[in-house]
């Protein structure tokens, strides 16, 4: 095994090599989800096309042949899916009757509101989870552990649509510091960074009550894993070289902790995912989790399958990106091009 | 395993768990005597506040007994904990232990098949689920068990393939044993203990998943549950707080005490080993 | 203590936390190292030699500590130094080098850097990044490792263990230290390379003047390069002197006992054992590849473990088949049991061939070869009696129970173990008796063969001697022809009709045990002759032969 063979160009070249693999792992989940959306609308009670057309034009006769002609419902199976695979891979998602208007323009609309949302919790549970987890595993046994693992374990039981009334209980309805929910303030005319600070204040209470399930894990996940590492030999090694503790928290310890964490977080990203939908239902977020909410009221499957399709592909993302975080902390990856 | 037992009794953190759960479960099982009449009737004025005549937890927007809705929820959440749970645990464990066991194609077919669960958001397959089949709480306990299998697999696998390596197993083999022997009887008693405590973790996870889906709406309605509950109250906070904060400390406290349970047991049945191994 | 003490370790004792085997890890240890001398440490696992040199640097585990004595470094009393006193002495003038070297460096940082970091801890001021650079390289360089820069450049994983704990080497050598504690450095490495390190150390010992504590459990490594000896047990120092005196004449009868039980010191073959007749257990041509995939993308990685390998085996023999790692002689023995599927090749073995069975006739064919592990514990089900596991091979082939019971205490009892063991769980067992239990177990189907893989390796070195005897008693006593998989020869020369050595998959050498140790003819196998530790003193047939000649 030659020293050489990890160089900056090596190490770029055995990303490039992971992204591909994404993009295949991505063709595959938007395939299979799309032909489960497919089974799903047939699997359904009633006739396919008043599931399509929804509560609104279940009894209108003319709206059902239509649509029965649209999407080729009388011809065989597999043709209809060929049909249906094909609209997806050229962005057609599909017409909300309900709403009158393309499931994709719903999305659309939607998609930012949510990105901004699932972004924040995450990013906000990861790093507060490490940094909180790294501060109980060094100070292991002491008040301030315990006081971080009894409030993980508080954290980690409460339901997530219940953490977000209550903080809403306190922060709105009692104290009045935060708004109840939204996502700006209607009414009031704004300069686009006064806009930008109205959005933060609106978003502090969704994300936080997304996030605290997942930073009471990574909490005590980071936890066992500093504890962990800080038996391992290396660490013993740096401790002989005359280093500061300090110096060896930030160095040695923290870097080979964190993998593990990163790691689940990836596993989780599809609960933190789902999660989101509850949590725009809580707060009136206007993100797709809400589109799923209506949609789910108003029996509207088009809008339904289309959310679902890409909320899979969000989680996608996220797990690109831990998959990213890893390989870029770890180099015994990078090399192998894990599968 | 009463040496199991009896470390376990001796667990702190996971009596108190086990006492707690151990109410919650006299408490759904009492209901019907404790609360009588139906959880759906009215039998106050609305929007009584905790501690009214005969109302010891307040009275919802209909009137309706909030203690009497939390008696009785705890049944609907205790069942479908346990049943979806189980059903996850068979699909999880014989899906990870043939990946784990065999190796090679069958466990690189099934390994995609668990990533593929596992990257789905599975909070919204169970939302389709249940909007699609319809809202009986037999679908509830169905697309609960599809959607968290998939970390179940994955420990089986871990543990078989762990297992499967090990000389104690190997030993067996060149012993004479049959296959069938070997995997009962050598590997399963030595991969059921992580087993189990992410078995009772799931319970806990299944309920969160329950309440949620009743949330917002996708529970069986003639099931009163804690999740619907503060569904119903989530208009109303302002007037009456205690609409959603009972069921939810109910949720909570039943959570946690799985959770407290399933820590013991992980402590009593792996006890740390020393570093060296 | 004279002007040369480098350190002095006086009447030391280390306390233990509550509730362990023993109140003191060291009870009233005393030694010194002076300067531009090696002091070997030695002893078997708990006595305590590891926990004396991590005291010295205050590196002991938490709830540990010094609880009497004093430990001087140039004249200084170190043991209640404060903390930054003791920062600085650690790389600095102390340095201290371990057994492990992948896991001892951090995986996620270059080796350069870390050598580094040892540089800029101990230079105030921070010294420019040029200096550093070529100051890591000037240590790379000085510890034999060619291409400088692009080796500062490598992860740990990426260097054989060898490279690596050439590395740790160069990093304790960073701030010129005058005492270097090295605790078995040389354990987890192949013997070649155990040659090649402990000539590095002597070398920059004697370039430099430093003190150097090297601890090790192998009195072969003693014999070696120590100038003086110390001898630990339970805690305690048994006999310290210099090598001379305490290699010649112990005075203790536990180093007496230590010393005798060096593998090769007594050979336990004898000459006349009349081997003959046709091979029992025949392998031809047997292959192995290893496939490991990388990805959807890249090419899979080949591993050729073993390339067309035959062996032949007679009734009563032993073979010894040796290698270092990655040699493919634990895959061989897998592959003769038929634990791993060979890509091609035979086994043929009471007129049939193994590899072709099937069923119910490969499970009869199963119990006249039987095995035992390097690992005691590993090889029991930590959840099954000790004497279910043993009846456990009968019973599954018919025998009743009770009778199966019956053989396998007796079993027990031949081995050195008490009946009732029967009844209890392994975890209740030292590692030796452990494999006493594994060596039953295997026995009890009466097998024609059994292999054993590395089975005393892991085993102290008394222990090891006494193992080897119940073998090779065994073996007598049932009329058992062995397969002996080792990685040291001195095991071998013990034990061995034959020696097999193995390298990269292939059979370098073949032949008697005196004919390999007199006269090898592959330049591979002399150089595993040349790199037993203490050859002169210890090491088999060929050796005292030749000293003999050369007296």
């Amino acid at each position: 095994m030659t020293s050489a063979s990890i160089n900056s160009g090596g190490r770029v070249f055995a990303v490039a090599l992971a992204l591909a693999g994404w993009f295949v792992k991505f063709v595959a989940v938007v395939l299979v989800i799309a032909t489960f959306n497919f089974i799903l609308v047939h699997a359904a009670p009633g006739d396919p096309a008043q599931v399509i057309a929804g509560q609104s034009g279940a009894s209108d006769e003319k709206l059902l042949a239509q649509l029965r002609a649209e999407y080729g419902l009388d011809k065989p199976y597999p043709i209809q899916l060929a049909n249906y695979l094909k609209r997806v891979v050229t962005l057609d998602l599909g017409y909300s009757y309900r709403q009158q208007r393309t499931v994709a323009s719903l999305i659309l609309e939607r998609l930012p509101a949510t990105l901004l949302l699932t972004a924040t919790a995450f990013t906000l549970a990861l790093l507060s989870g490490i940094i909180l987890g790294t501060l109980a595993g060094v100070r292991a046994g002491k008040w301030s552990d315990t006081l971080l693992t009894i409030v993980s374990l508080l954290l980690y039981a409460t339901p997530v649509f219940w953490l977000g009334l209550m903080l809403v209980l306190l922060f709105s309805v009692q104290l009045d510091w935060l708004p109840a929910f939204g996502y700006v303030t209607i009414g009031v005319p704004m300069t686009t960074l006064q806009r930008m600070g109205d959005i933060g204040m609106h978003l502090i209470l969704p994300a936080v009550s997304l996030a605290a399930v997942y930073l009471a894990i990574y909490t005590r996940l980071m936890r066992s894993s500093v504890l962990d590492v800080t038996h391992q030999d290396f660490i013993k090694t740096a401790k002989a070289k005359g280093l500061k503790q300090g110096r060896i928290i930030i160095r040695h310890i923290l870097r080979n902790a964190m993998l593990p964490i990163v790691t689940v977080a990836g596993m989780q990203a599809g609960a933190l995912v789902g999660g989101a939908v509850v949590i725009e239902t809580v707060f009136a977020w206007p993100g797709l989790g809400r589109l799923i909410y209506d949609a789910l009221l108003q029996r509207d499957y088009p809008v339904l399958l289309g959310v679902f399709l890409v909320m899979s592909v969000i989680v996608i993302a996220l797990n690109l990106l831990t998959d990213t975080i890893y390989r870029v902390i770890d180099p015994r990856v990078s090399v192998r091009a894990a599968s | 395993m009463m040496s199991t037992l009896k470390s376990f009794l001796r667990h702190p953190t996971g009596m108190i768990g086990l006492f707690v759960l151990l109410a919650v479960v006299i408490l759904a099982v009492s209901a019907p005597w404790l609360f009588p009449d139906d959880p759906w009737d009215m039998v106050g004025a609305p929007f009584q506040p905790p501690l009214s005549e005969g109302l010891w937890l307040g009275s919802d927007m209909l009137g309706r007994d909030v203690a009497a809705g939390i008696a009785h929820g705890a049944r609907i959440s205790l069942i479908i904990g346990v049943i979806s749970t189980l059903t996850s645990l068979i699909i999880g464990v014989t899906i990870g232990a043939t990946a784990g066991y065999f190796g090679g194609k069958v466990d690189e077919v099934m390994m995609r098949i668990t990533e593929l669960f596992q990257t789905i958001p599975g909070f919204i397959l169970a939302i389709l689920l249940v909007a699609t089949l319809g809202p009986k709480i037999s679908n509830v306990i169905f697309a609960i068990g599809i959607v968290s299998w998939p970390p179940l697999a994955r420990l089986t696998r871990a543990e078989f393939m762990r297992l499967r390596g090990r000389e104690f197993v190997q030993a067996a083999v060149c012993q004479g044993q049959r296959p069938l022997t070997v995997v009962l009887r050598r590997i399963l008693p030595n991969a059921i203990s992580p087993i189990i405590v992410t078995g009772s973790l799931a319970v806990a996870s299944a309920i969160l998943i329950e309440s949620a889906l009743s949330f917002m709406g996708l529970g069986d309605p003639n099931l009163m549950s804690w999740g619907f509950m503060i569904g119903a109250a989530r208009t109303v906070i302002r007037q009456a707080w205690w609409m959603s904060v009972f069921p939810g400390l109910a949720i909570l406290l039943t959570v946690l005490a799985i959770n407290l349970v399933g820590e013991g047991l992980n402590d009593t049945l792996n006890p740390r080993i020393s570093r060296k191994r | 203590m004279t002007d040369k003490t480098l350190l002095a370790i006086e009447n030391v004792s280390i306390s233990l936390p509550p509730g362990a085997d023993r109140p003191f890890a060291i009870e009233g240890v005393s030694l010194t190292v002076n300067r531009n001398e090696i002091v070997c440490l030695v002893g078997e696992s708990g006595s305590g030699k590891s926990m004396t040199a991590h005291a010295i640097l205050r590196l002991l585990p938490d709830r540990t500590g010094v609880a009497q004595g004093s430990i001087s470094f140039n004249g200084n009393d170190i043991a209640k130094a404060d903390e930054p006193t003791m920062r600085k002495l650690r790389g600095g003038a102390i340095s201290m080098i371990f057994q492990e070297p992948l896991s001892a460096l951090n995986p996620l940082a270059r080796v350069g850097q870390q050598i580094a970091e040892s540089i800029i801890t101990h230079t105030k001021p921070a010294p420019s990044r040029e200096a550093v650079d070529a100051r890591v390289q000037e240590l790379i360089r000085g510890v034999g490792l060619p291409d400088p820069v692009a080796l500062a450049r490598s992860f740990p994983f990426q260097l054989s263990g060898g490279q690596r704990q050439r590395i740790m080497i160069a990093m304790a050598m960073a701030n010129n230290p005058a005492l270097l504690l090295a605790d078995e450095p040389t354990t987890a490495l192949d013997v070649t390379t155990q040659k090649q390190i402990l000539a590095l150390v002597k070398k920059l010992q004697a370039e430099r003047g430093m003190g150097v504590l090297l601890i090790t459990h192998d009195f072969g490594v003693v014999a070696d390069v120590a100038d003086r000896v110390v001898v630990m047990r339970n805690g305690r120092v048994v006999e310290q002197g210099t090598v001379d005196e305490v290699l010649r004449n112990p005075k203790d009868d536990y180093t007496k006992s230590l010393i005798a039980a060096v593998p090769g010191a007594r050979s336990l073959t004898r000459t006349d054992r009349k081997i003959t007749g046709e091979p029992l257990l025949d392998a031809v041509g047997l292959n192995k590849t290893f496939i490991t995939k990388q990805g959807m993308f890249l090419p899979p990685r080949r591993t050729d473990a073993v390339q067309n390998i035959s062996l032949g085996l007679k009734a009563r023999e032993t073979v010894a088949i040796v290698g270092e790692s990655g040699s493919g002689k634990s895959t061989l023995g897998r592959l003769i049991m038929r634990l791993i599927e060979p890509d091609t090749g035979s086994v043929h073995f009471g007129g049939k061939d193994l590899l072709s069975q099937r069923g119910e006739r490969l499970r009869q064919m199963r119990r006249k070869i039987q095995i035992v592990f390097q690992d005691p514990f590993a090889a029991l089900d930590p959840r099954q009696k000790v004497g279910d596991a043993i009846a456990g091979g009968p019973i599954a082939y018919g025998t009743p129970a009770k009778e199966a019971m019956a053989d396998a205490k007796r079993l027990l009892a031949r081995v050195g173990l008490q009946e009732s063991a029967a009844s209890r769980y392994p975890h209740e067992f030292s590692g030796g008796q452990r494999q006493r239990i594994c060596i039953a177990r295997a026995l009890a189907l009466k097998p024609s063969v059994l292999v054993a893989d590395e089975a005393v390796s892991a085993l102290d070195v008394s222990v090891q001697a006494q193992v080897l005897q119940l073998l090779a008693e065994l073996r007598e006593e049932m009329n058992l022809a062995m397969i002996f998989i080792t990685h040291d020869l001195r095991v071998a020369a013990e034990i061995a009709d034959r020696i097999v050595v193995m390298r990269r998959g292939e059979i370098v050498e073949q032949g008697e045990t005196q004919m390999i140790f007199q006269n090898p003819s592959d330049a591979y196998t002399r150089a595993l002759l040349d790199a037993i530790p203490g050859r002169a003193m210890f090491a088999g047939p060929g050796a005292r032969q030749a000293e003999a000649a050369s007296a």
